[in-house]
Formats: structure tokens, C-alpha cells, sequence
């Protein structure tokens, strides 16, 4: 491929992107081909040092991008008919971001895999498709046009589709990745009518150019209205099948079935997270039809995830409902016209949400090896290890697993000093704004979406409470069985390094100092401002939370605060009396005997 | 290229038995030398920017070889004038590329061939020289001598190597496909009445010394000659010529396929009817929904190769046709018919893809997603776009490799167990790694999945089809909606014989295939290497398929589209 007719010369941090994205397939590669021949434990090695590479890519491309530049490079890929259609890197705001998250994670994941995976017949392979999985994330990231950034969207189907059948023996795993696939497709056809759409009317793909088409009325104008609804549905189709929104979320739960590492790298940080960033990418292209849409679907999807994760025992399963849930926050960010608010909270939640998994995944390895022990000894222990029901104690046990479990989770309810009280107060803010305005103009059913979202915030506090309790402070059940200088115990204690450190890092990344000195105002913080909304004349006299208004309300957060510590209080409380709550059913019981 | 294989095809005949292990070297050595002429070929083809175009001008194709073959005065009835008339232009390249080599690829995969060795590997030369004899030809006579000749190895084929109902798939096969070729026999004749060569009237009024020496000029002189019905009828040069049969000026005003012709059969002209034929003849073929019942019984009878060669090559020659006769010849009827077209490329997609869904044999749900995909074939040339064309000749091209593989897949389960019923495996992941691996990829890159050529095959075809009603009002867009299902449909199938066949708890039905169950061998990755390899390069670098076809994809579009 030559490179032809950039207008400027290309800046090495283009050249670095490139790198950076193609290093982990490299890893891929290298491991696909030689790690027969090599000692197994080669693999990490590989796949480490070629992520690593990537995160100091990531940061040096960072330091050249972000006080307020937007790079551009790109080459001549095809020409078909009369168009040519070029691959390139477009480096902004919102992709240097992106880039440090995805590779920062995903480098953290490659450290505490080669604990948790430690010992797996597949080791080889499971790094390999992890190095596949952050090329396409990455692909994704970069992609200076939508053909690209598909190609990267359907990459990252297939590596999750692998990972999520990784134990391709047992038959549910087996199940869930052709299940995962298959919603993504249907989302896919969505996106690729957008695509259809687009092309048909202006073939081009690139971003650039379409946010100068978009950004001439003249033009637009002329284009009957429908089709621009139908291809910002359409669009919006593809991050409802990526980002497990209502009606297309029913692949997460069963994602789980991957292992934990994986589930906290793409089912919670990363892949899931792309439906965003496609929606922050296309903004420009949104009617204010189609916004709305987005805004109640995510409100649809933040509430009832959260109720889901209520009545789960499975462990992971909370989690991934509860990410369902949080996407659906950003969804309806976005959809209210928050781009800033939204983006933050996609990256506070990558952080905290993985740090949520790793944890978790370091408790169920710890209750894997427990049961593996027990039967070592012949002592008669039968459960699952991802059940929660048959954990507790473990704060005494793993306290440095608690900690960091403890500081992600109050992140994630949204308790202030951590990252997820700005992020996700500063979405209801513009939420709340955006009502009050759309109801000035006679859509009082527009209030129905903060109130959706406070709602959903509450019950965040109460699944998380609940699974704080049942895993960490509750009496043991299972583990009573065993005296208590069994060796079975052995395992029950924190882990290496290799998992604390992971868990220490994402936890520090979740504390609301990170981001900005005052703790309870989100949109003073840096990467708050790092994000612009970009222009958009379809928007022009839509009520959006326009930026002008878009200030902190105190008493917004206040109520959250309060009503996230309150139900935090009261779940806690009435589980500490009651001994045993199990779900939502339960509370109610319970807390009137408590009264 | 052509005559190479068939000459080793008559000398492989005269070997006496007791050299018979001399048979696969030799056609080995046949087709493999073919795939070096292609390989020379490609090098050698200009393209770009002010590269020949080709298509409907002589002088556009390159490597061109004009030779009189049949030349007969028919008194008052003109004179006739069949020519050996081959070339290369952007419409074939990719198909003759391709032809070399899957059939390289299938002679090598033959070493299951152990019975009649001789006669296998004749008809196998004879094969490859007519199909590709098939794809080089420009007059209309010599490709279906080439059509014609390419039936009679497959019947064989099927007929003898085939599997237990291979008497009643190779006659199927055969109705099937005589029926087809009936319907273009009775166009070429009525083209043969109505059209004339300009270069070689030119030489019979005596205008010119020689054929070769005939300008621009003195053929405008003959087209105007005939317009006005000058030109006597002993002098008229009637031809098979498909280039000259491009152009309406070259049609005798009277002559029932020229557009002046006002006599019509049941409300319709002569012209539309031709069309109509072609499409279904050439559709029989491809093969379209609802004459597509005779390849799933034709590939699960037939031996892995043919089957391999069936799908990989010869359903696209469909395809192709459609392209260089239907449509070049009857750009009129083309817009006539463009919604019929359209939709039947949409129906073959959804319901091919409906019925692999449903099929219990490996090798029978492969066939029926050949069918799913050559539906997309048809759905870009309707559409009449420069994306939809293209990803048409992308898509025959990017089936050609996908298919070839997944058929040699099922052949590797059948040589091991002799059976391919899906449920009769289960967790195979386990004990045959590597080959769960390349059908992973072939599964994926067959469903459209990035990085592979199906997907930029598919995705011209939906922008195409798309945005045909914007540029030329053909298709309407339902049509592209609706069979984006097709790609649901895909990855639905294909996942649900990944689970079912390939993970889960091991499991195979008999006891004693469990010492068959051994991983790919040598010779299986030299036949799937490549085939993998091909997949992934054209579909991270369409540049190199697209940069080949767009000349004359444009030029294609400038003839039948008028623009």
C-alpha cells in the first residue's frame, strides 16, 4: 500500500497508533505460530511485553495529542467504482483517552491472568486471543472511518466469541458464545444499514468527512429526514447489540461463562464500552429523533439491569447485570446530549467495573481451590464456586482483595470521594436539565428518564451492598464445614501479587482524586473538559442540556449521595439482623421486622 | 492454457495401465502449469489508469487471440463466421485466477481417488481446460462449446466417483444444467440471425484487405451501411462475436433481438425474452432459488475435488455469464428485469440460508450457504451500481476460495469416518486442534466476518444494492434490508454447527472412528494453506482484486447503464 497525497507529512504519533494497535496482534501471531515449539510459559512473556509496548505507545501518543490536538494520517486502501475509500488513524481527544484505558487494562488483565490461568491446558491460546481481542479494541479506537471501525466492531465479536468459549468442553460455554455472537449480529445489521444509508447519500465513511457534511444544513437538508433517522437507529442498533442495551442485552449474563479476567477486560471495560465510543464518534450524525430514543432506551436498560442484579446468586452474573445497567447510564448520557458526562463515566466505570471483576475473579479462584483442596482431603464440600450464597468471611481472609473490591464497589454505587459519584451524578445532572427543558416544551414524560436514573441509582447501592455482604462480612457457610486449622484453608488467603497488584492499581483509579480536587463536583475535573461535544446543526434548537446550563447542582448531588448511602445503610443493616437476605422479596420483609 | 491440460488429458489416455502411478504427476504437472500461465498472466495484465478496459471493446482486452475458425458462404443468407476468439479483460481475470487455482488445488487434493485413476484424472484435465476455455472466450459460439464440454467430465465424475446415489445426482445434475444450456442455445441462434461483425462485412464488401485492418472509421461506415440497408445479403457477415453483439449498431435492423424490432410473444419483445432466458439458464447454474435442488444432491454425492471444483469454480460461470451476455448483450432487458433479478438474489440468499439452517449433513449445509451465497451474486449485478457489480465479481472470486475450503473441511471428516451427519460428532475441538482451527477461520471468513473477502464482497453488494435506487432507480431498498437476514442467517448456522460439532463434550457415534481421528495431515494443510491464506489477504487488501476490475467494471456500467 503506498502512501499518497497526505497533505501533511504524517506525525509519528500516527505511525506510533499503528504500532501500538499492532502489536498485540503480532503477540497473537507469534504465539499462534511458536508457542508449541516454546515452553509454554512463553506465551505471557510475549503477550506482555507486546502490551506493554503498546500502554508506553499509548502514553507518548497521549502526551502529544492531549492538551488540544487532533492528528490525522492516512493511506489509500481501496478505490471501488468512482470512490476511493482510504484507512487511517484519526487521533483525538476522545481515542487518546480510549488508548490508555483499553491497553492500561488490558495490560493489567495480561498480569493477573498469569495467576488466575496459571496451570490451564490452553494457556498458550488464551493469551493469544487476548492479544487478537486488544488489536481489534484497538482497531476500533483508531479507525479514522466506519468501514474500519466495523471491521475492528466485528473483530472484537469474534475474539469475545472465543474467550467466551474458552472452556469449549462444557456445554454452556458452548452455548453463550454462539448466543453472544448472535445478538451482536443483529445489532451489526443495524449498523451496517447505517453504513448502507450513509453511503448511499454521501459515500464517504470517514469521520471527518462526515462531520462536514453533517455540519452544512445545505446539504442535509435535502436529505429526506427518515433515512437520517433510520441510519442513526440503525447505528445506534450496533451499540445496543455491543453494549448489551434493552432489548439486546440477554448475551451478558451468559457471557460470564468466559473466564473472570476476560469478563472484566471485555465484558465490563473495554468491548462493551465500544457501543459508547461508536456513539461518541457518530454524535455529529444523531437527529434529536433518534437521541431520544437513545435516551429512553438507556434509561430502560439502567433500570432493569440493576433490578436483575438484585436477584442474582451467581456471582459474576451481578456484575455483568450491573454493567448492562451502568452502559445504560452512558447510553442515556448520550442520549440527553451529555457526550463529556457520558465519556467520563465510560472511563471511571472501565476502571472500577474491571477492578470489580478482577477482585471477584480472585475470590472465585480462591473458592475453586478451597473445593479442590476439600476433595484432596476427602471432606464432602459440593458447591459452586461462583455461588454467593456459599461465600462470606472472606474480609478476614482476603483483606487486600476487600480493600480494593471495597473502594471499586463504592465507586460503583456512587458514594462521593469516589470516581463513580462524579461521573454518574454528573449524567443525572444533564438528565434532569434535559427533562425540565423537554417538559417546558410540553414532553412531561421526559421526567420519567432522571427518574429512572436516580431509581437505578439506589437500587446500585442495594446489589452491591448485598453482594459486599454475602461475599465478604456474612458468616461463612460452606467454609464453617471444615475445622479451622484445615489445610484446605490454604488457599483462602490473598493471592500473589500478580492479582493484588491489578486490583490495587484499578482501586487507586476508582478515588475521585485522580480525576480532580474537588470530590463532588465531576465537571471540574480534567477529563471532564478533555471531552467536547462536538457541534452538531441537526441539534440547533433541540432542548439538550446545552453546555451553557450544563453547571453542577448541588442538591442533586446531595440527593444521591444520600440516597446511595442511605440504601447502602439500610440493606446493610437489615442483612446484618436478618442473617440471610437473598433478594429484593427478602428486603422487604425484613426491614419491617427490623422496624 | 487452455489446450495444455486437454492435450495431457488425450495423452493420459493412451498411458498404458502399468504406468498408472505416472497418471497424478502428469495432472498435476497440467494444471499446475496452467496456474504458472495465470500467475504470468496476472503479472502481465495492465491495469489503472489509461489501462485497456475491455469488455464491449475488441481492442480494450488484452492478451487477445482472433483466429477464423468456422467461416461458411450461405449464399443469400449471408455468411457465417465463427471465430477462435479469446481475451482478458477485468471481468474474467479474477475468475480465471481463481479457476487455476481451485483446480490445482482439487487435482492435488485427489489422492482419495484411488479407483479408474486414469480415467479421474483425464476428465479432471479435461475439466480444468473447458472451464477455462469457458471463461476466455468472446465469441458466443465457443463458450458454449466450452459450456457444453465442461457437462460432460462432471456427469462422469459424479456418475462414477460419486457417492452411493451418484447415478440419480449425476442425471439430475445433467437435466439440470441441459435445460440451462437449451435456453442459451436458443439465444445464441437468434443473436447469430440478428447480428453481424462489422470487421469482417467490412472485408466482404471489400472495404478492407483483412479483418485486422479495419478502423473505426470503415465500421461506422458499415454500421451505417446496414442501417439504411445497404449492404447486400450475401455480404453479410453474421457472428457469434459477443463484442460486436455489445453494440446495437451491429444488430440488423429487422432482425428479431434488434431494438428497432417491434414484433412482440405474449406482450413482451424479443429482446426482454432473451434475457429471460439467459437469467434462468445462466441461473440453473449459479444456482438461484428455485432451480438450485440438483447442487445439494450433485455435492453430496460427488467425491471431495469435484465437489470442490463444482462449487469453487464452476457455479460461478453463472455468474459470469449473466455478466458477459445477459446483461452486456441486453442492457435494455437488464433494467426490465432488474427487479426480478434483485429479488430472486435476495430470496436465494434468505431461503439458502433458511435451509442450511435445517440440514443434518455437514456437506449439504455447505451447499445450501453456496446457494445463500451466490445470491448475493445476483443481487449486485441487479443493483447496476459500480459497488454492486463489483461485489459481485468480489463475491464469485472470495466463494470461490471460501467454498473450495469448506468443502475440502467436509471431505477431511468423510475420508476419516465416511460419514458427515452432524450429530454424529461432538467436541472435536478436543482431539483435532489444528483443523478445528482452519474451520474456525473457514467458518468465519464464509459468514462475512472482517478481514476475510466475503465480507468486502457482501458489504459492496449491500452498498451497492442500497444505493441503486438513488443512482439508477433499479433495486429498491427493501430489498438490500431484507437481505442483510442473510448475514443473521449465516452466523446463525455456521455457530450452531460450531457448537454442536465442535465443542461441548467429545463424542463421535462409532467406536471404532476414534483411531480415524487424527489431526490434519501434510497434504491436507498444503491443499487448505492456501486457500486460507487467499481468504485473508483479499479481504485485508481488496486493492488487489478491485484495482484489476474497476476499468472494466466502469466500462461495464457505462454499456448497461447508459451513463
Amino acid at each position: 500500500m503506498e502512501a499518497i497525497q497526505t497533505i501533511a507529512p504524517i506525525h509519528p504519533a500516527i505511525y506510533a497508533a499503528l504500532l501500538a494497535t499492532v502489536l498485540p496482534l503480532l503477540s497473537f501471531l507469534a504465539i499462534a505460530f511458536f508457542s508449541k515449539r516454546l515452553e509454554e510459559t512463553i506465551s505471557d512473556k510475549i503477550a506482555i511485553s507486546a502490551i506493554s509496548g503498546s500502554l508506553l505507545l499509548s502514553i507518548y501518543i497521549f502526551l502529544q495529542v492531549f492538551p488540544n490536538n487532533t492528528l490525522e494520517g492516512n493511506w489509500h486502501w481501496f478505490r471501488v467504482g468512482d470512490y476511493s475509500l482510504n484507512f487511517g488513524v484519526l487521533l483525538d481527544q476522545l481515542s487518546v483517552v480510549m488508548l490508555l484505558v483499553v491497553s492500561l487494562i488490558s495490560l493489567l488483565v495480561h498480569v493477573f491472568s498469569m495467576n488466575y490461568m496459571k496451570g490451564e491446558k490452553y494457556y498458550a491460546r488464551y493469551y493469544g486471543y487476548l492479544g487478537l481481542f486488544t488489536f481489534s479494541m484497538l482497531v476500533i479506537l483508531i479507525a479514522d472511518n466506519l468501514l474500519l471501525l466495523f471491521m475492528g466492531w466485528e473483530l472484537v465479536g469474534l475474539s469475545s466469541y472465543l474467550l467466551i468459549g474458552f472452556w469449549f468442553e462444557r456445554p454452556l460455554a458452548a452455548n453463550a458464545n454462539r448466543k453472544a455472537f448472535l445478538t451482536n449480529r443483529v445489532g451489526d445489521m443495524g449498523f451496517l444499514l447505517g453504513l448502507m444509508i450513509l453511503w448511499a447519500y454521501f459515500h464517504t465513511l470517514s469521520f471527518a468527512e462526515l462531520s462536514q457534511i453533517f455540519s452544512n444544513p445545505a446539504i442535509i437538508n435535502q436529505i429526506p429526514e427518515v433515512w437520517l433517522i433510520v441510519a442513526g437507529l440503525g447505528i445506534f442498533m450496533g451499540t445496543v447489540g455491543k453494549s448489551a442495551q434493552f432489548p439486546l442485552q440477554v448475551w451478558l449474563p451468559d457471557a460470564m461463562q468466559g473466564p473472570t479476567p476476560v469478563s472484566a477486560l471485555i465484558h465490563a471495560a473495554t468491548m462493551v464500552a465500544a457501543g459508547i465510543f461508536l456513539l461518541a464518534r457518530v454524535f455529529p450524525l444523531l437527529v434529536p429523533e433518534v437521541l431520544m430514543v437513545v435516551a429512553v432506551i438507556g434509561a430502560i436498560t439502567a433500570i432493569q439491569g440493576a433490578y436483575s442484579a438484585l436477584n442474582q446468586f451467581d456471582i459474576k452474573r451481578v456484575l455483568a447485570y450491573s454493567t448492562s445497567s451502568q452502559l445504560g447510564y452512558m447510553v442515556l448520557g448520550m442520549g440527553v446530549g451529555a457526550y463529556e458526562a457520558s465519556l467520563f463515566h465510560l472511563v471511571t466505570h472501565a476502571f472500577f467495573k474491571a477492578g470489580l471483576f478482577l477482585a471477584v475473579g480472585a475470590v472465585i479462584h480462591a473458592m475453586h481451590h478451597f473445593q479442590y483442596q476439600c476433595k484432596k482431603l476427602s471432606i464432602p464440600v459440593h458447591f459452586d464456586p461462583q455461588d454467593m450464597r456459599q461465600m462470606g468471611d472472606l474480609m478476614r481472609r482476603m483483606p487486600l482483595i476487600h480493600a480494593g473490591y471495597v473502594i471499586c464497589a463504592a465507586a460503583l454505587i456512587g458514594l462521593p470521594f469516589f470516581s463513580g459519584f462524579m461521573s454518574k451524578d454528573a449524567i443525572l445532572m444533564a438528565s434532569w436539565e434535559w427533562a425540565s427543558n423537554m417538559s417546558a416544551h410540553g414532553h412531561v414524560w421526559a421526567w420519567a428518564i432522571p427518574f429512572l436514573g436516580f431509581a437505578a441509582a439506589v437500587l446500585t447501592a442495594f446489589y452491591m451492598a448485598r453482594q459486599w455482604y454475602l461475599v465478604f462480612w456474612s458468616k461463612s457457610r460452606v467454609l464453617s464445614k471444615c475445622q479451622a486449622a484445615c489445610p484446605c484453608y490454604d488457599n483462602l488467603k490473598d493471592p500473589s501479587w500478580k492479582k493484588t497488584v491489578p486490583v490495587g492499581i484499578l482501586a487507586v483509579m476508582s478515588i475521585s482524586f485522580v480525576y480532580g480536587l474537588n470530590p463532588f463536583d465531576g465537571h471540574a475535573t480534567w477529563l471532564y473538559h478533555a471531552f467536547e461535544r462536538p457541534a452538531t446543526v441537526l441539534l440547533s434548537g433541540w432542548q439538550l442540556s446545552g453546555r451553557e446550563h450544563l453547571t453542577f447542582i448541588p442538591f442533586l448531588a446531595v440527593l444521591s449521595a444520600l440516597g446511595a448511602f442511605c440504601m447502602l445503610i439500610i440493606s446493610m443493616d437489615a442483612m446484618k439482623k436478618s442473617g440471610k437476605i437473598m433478594c429484593i422479596a427478602d428486603l422487604k420483609v425484613n426491614w419491617a421486622t427490623t422496624r | 492454457m487452455i489446450f495444455l491440460p486437454l492435450l495431457l488429458a488425450g495423452i493420459l489416455l493412451f498411458l498404458p495401465s502399468s504406468l498408472n502411478h505416472w497418471y497424478r504427476p502428469i495432472a498435476i504437472g497440467g494444471v499446475g502449469a496452467q496456474f504458472v500461465l495465470a500467475l504470468i498472466l496476472l503479472g502481465n495484465y495492465l491495469s489503472g489508469e489509461g489501462a485497456p478496459v475491455g469488455v464491449n471493446a475488441i481492442e480494450g482486452y488484452q492478451f487477445v487471440q482472433q483466429l477464423d475458425w468456422i467461416h461458411m458462404q450461405l449464399g443469400s443468407l449471408g455468411q457465417l463466421s465463427i471465430q477462435y476468439f479469446v481475451g482478458i479483460d477485468g471481468l474474467n481475470i479474477s475468475l480465471v485466477l481463481l479457476s487455476a487455482l481451485v483446480m490445482l488445488l482439487a487435482v492435488y487434493g485427489s489422492w482419495g481417488i484411488t479407483t479408474q485413476t486414469k480415467g479421474y484424472y483425464a476428465l479432471m484435465l479435461l475439466l480444468s481446460g473447458t472451464i477455462m476455455g469457458c471463461f476466455v472466450s468472446l465469441d458466443f459460439f465457443l463458450f458454449y462449446v466450452f459450456f457444453e464440454f465442461m457437462l460432460l467430465p462432471m456427469y462422469f465424475l459424479i456418475g462414477i466417483w460419486g457417492g452411493p446415489r451418484r447415478e440419480y445426482a449425476a442425471i439430475k445434475f445433467f437435466l439440470y444444467t441441459l435445460l440451462g444450456s437449451v435456453l442459451i442455445l436458443l439465444v445464441m441462434i437468434g443473436l447469430y440471425s440478428s447480428v453481424i461483425d462489422p470487421q469482417m462485412t467490412a472485408v466482404a464488401m471489400g472495404w478492407a484487405q483483412d479483418f485486422r485492418a479495419v478502423d473505426p472509421s470503415i465500421i461506422l461506415k458499415v454500421q451505417d451501411a446496414l442501417a439504411n440497408q445497404l449492404i447486400p445479403a450475401d455480404k453479410i457477415v453474421r457472428t457469434f462475436n459477443m463484442v460486436h453483439m455489445m453494440d446495437a449498431q451491429n444488430f440488423i435492423p429487422d432482425s428479431i433481438f434488434s431494438s428497432l424490432y417491434e414484433g412482440q410473444l405474449l406482450g413482451m419483445n424479443f429482446r426482454f425474452w432473451a434475457f429471460l432466458l439467459l437469467f434462468i439458464g445462466f441461473g440453473i447454474k449459479l444456482p438461484m432459488v428455485p432451480f438450485h435442488t440438483w447442487l445439494p444432491d450433485a455435492h453430496v454425492e460427488a467425491p471431495t475435488p469435484v465437489s470442490v471444483v463444482l462449487a469453487g469454480i464452476l457455479l460461478k460461470i453463472g455468474g459470469y455469464g449473466l455478466l458477459r451476455t445477459a446483461y452486456a448483450i441486453f442492457p435494455d432487458a437488464g433494467h426490465h428485469w432488474a427487479w426480478v433479478v434483485g429479488f430472486i438474489g435476495m430470496l436465494s440468499i434468505i431461503y439458502g440460508a433458511m435451509n442450511a439452517l435445517a440440514q443434518k449433513d455437514l456437506k449439504q449445509l455447505i451447499a445450501y450457504s453456496s446457494i445463500s451465497h451466490m445470491g448475493f451474486v445476483l443481487l449486485g449485478l441487479a443493483s447496476g451500481t459500480a459497488e454492486g457489480v463489483s461485489g459481485a465479481i468480489y463475491q464469485m472470486f472470495s466463494h470461490g476460495l471460501i467454498s473450495a475450503l469448506l468443502f475440502l473441511i467436509a471431505g477431511f471428516i468423510y475420508d476419516r469416518t465416511h460419514d458427515r451427519r452432524i450429530e454424529n460428532y461432538s467436541g472435536l475441538a478436543k482431539k483435532l486442534p489444528k483443523f478445528t482451527t482452519i474451520v474456525i477461520i473457514a467458518f468465519f471468513a464464509s459468514l462475512g466476518l472482517p478481514a476475510f473477502s466475503g465480507f468486502i464482497a457482501e458489504v459492496f453488494v449491500f452498498l451497492g444494492a442500497f444505493s441503486s435506487s438513488g443512482i439508477n432507480g433499479l433495486l429498491p431498498r427493501w430489498m438490500a434490508i431484507v437481505s442483510l437476514l442473510g448475514l443473521l442467517l449465516g452466523a446463525a448456522y455456521y455457530l450452531w454447527t460450531l457448537q454442536r460439532m465442535f465443542f461441548g463434550k467429545y463424542f463421535v457415534r462409532q467406536p471404532e472412528w476414534e483411531s480415524a481421528m487424527v489431526d490434519m495431515t501434510s497434504k491436507e494443510y498444503v491443499v487448505m494453506i492456501p486457500l486460507v491464506i487467499g481468504t485473508i489477504l483479499y479481504g485485508l487488501f481488496p486493492a488487489l482484486l478491485l484495482d484489476l476490475i474497476n476499468g472494466s467494471v466502469g466500462a461495464w456500467i457505462k454499456l448497461v447503464m447508459g451513463a
